[in-house]
């Protein structure tokens, strides 16, 4: 398979190839989510290390259920459920054993002035609420595909979206006022 | 605050938030760190799932030996019913106490090798 041909195939395909003994086509898939993967456990964590070991373990688990992925889902939904459900086991496992999650040198970094602080718009959201909006505007998820994603029913997922956004802009507001 | 100003910064959050997304870059160190990863699950995972039959087939085992002894404690009981004719007026029925002594023993040691076969077959 050439780089050309790589970037061309449709996730389905690439499954195909891989569920066909093509373990190396797999990597192509990796290549394709891992930034968004990545960004969306890191902005979740607040940890780079935590959401790096997250998303390997989330490509992994995957690629070991591979068979079981079915087509009529987007293989980026089934991925990104996948790896929400990792992070929720994470949290509730930290929680139980009462460690902090979040490593406060491992923020992200914070935004210039004229940016705006994405940081406190998202801190003024519920973890809920910042998922579906992370999914949403970040991942390029539909209402729907994150209903699947977060095992929740679409009419929460699309309140979730407009009251998270509410409150981030009322966050934002707060500071320029 | 009008309805544009807040139309404004919500636009300009999601906006935010789908330039974070963009400017994140893939990372060919990650893909090599995956791909090693799962070669290697794959590789401890063979041997396992080589051995999954043999959970199954001792539970069989253990199953299969379990009904032949009962099977055969009924028919030694059966023949011993028909054969001692003392035994037709009388209950219990005079049997050989080596016969239960026999299936005690079979029922046992299966049970036994089903519940250690159980414990230690991996079944995943």
């Amino acid at each position: 398979m050439t780089a050309h041909t790589e970037s061309r195939l449709a996730d389905n395909d690439v499954v195909a190839a891989v569920v066909g003994g093509n373990l190396d086509a797999f990597s192509i898939l990796v290549v394709r989510y891992e930034a968004p993967l990545k960004r969306y456990l890191v902005r979740l964590c607040r940890n780079t290390a935590i959401a790096e070991d997250l998303s390997q373990d989330a490509f992994a688990r995957a690629f070991e259920n591979i068979r079981y992925y079915s087509r009529r889902r987007q293989f980026k939904a089934w991925l990104f459920r996948i790896a929400h459900n990792l992070w929720i086991d994470k949290v509730r496992k930290e929680t139980r054993h009462t460690t902090p999650l979040v490593d406060v040198d491992d923020i992200v970094d914070p935004p210039n002035a004229d940016a705006i602080d994405l940081e406190r718009a998202l801190a003024a959201v519920t973890e809920t609420e910042k998922s579906v909006l992370l999914l949403n505007h970040g991942c390029g998820l539909s209402h729907r595909e994150i209903s699947y994603v977060m095992d929740l029913p679409l009419g929460t997922v699309k309140s979730h979206a407009r009251r998270g956004l509410e409150k981030a802009a009322k966050a934002v507001r707060g500071r320029v006022e | 605050m009008t309805n544009n100003e807040i139309d404004r910064q919500e636009r300009a959050i999601t906006n935010a938030i789908v330039n974070e997304f963009q400017q994140a870059k893939s990372d060919s160190a990650f893909t090599a760190k995956v791909m090693k990863k799962i070669v290697a699950t794959q590789a401890s995972q063979e041997p396992r799932r080589n051995r999954r039959f043999l959970k199954p087939l001792a539970v069989a085992m253990g199953a299969g030996l379990g009904g032949l002894a009962a099977l055969n404690s009924i028919s030694t009981l059966a023949n011993e019913l028909s054969s001692s004719n003392a035994a037709l007026y009388s209950w219990p029925p005079t049997i050989d106490a080596s016969v239960f002594q026999l299936a005690a023993v079979i029922i046992a040691v299966s049970a036994m090798g089903c519940i250690v076969f159980s414990e230690h077959a991996p079944y995943s």
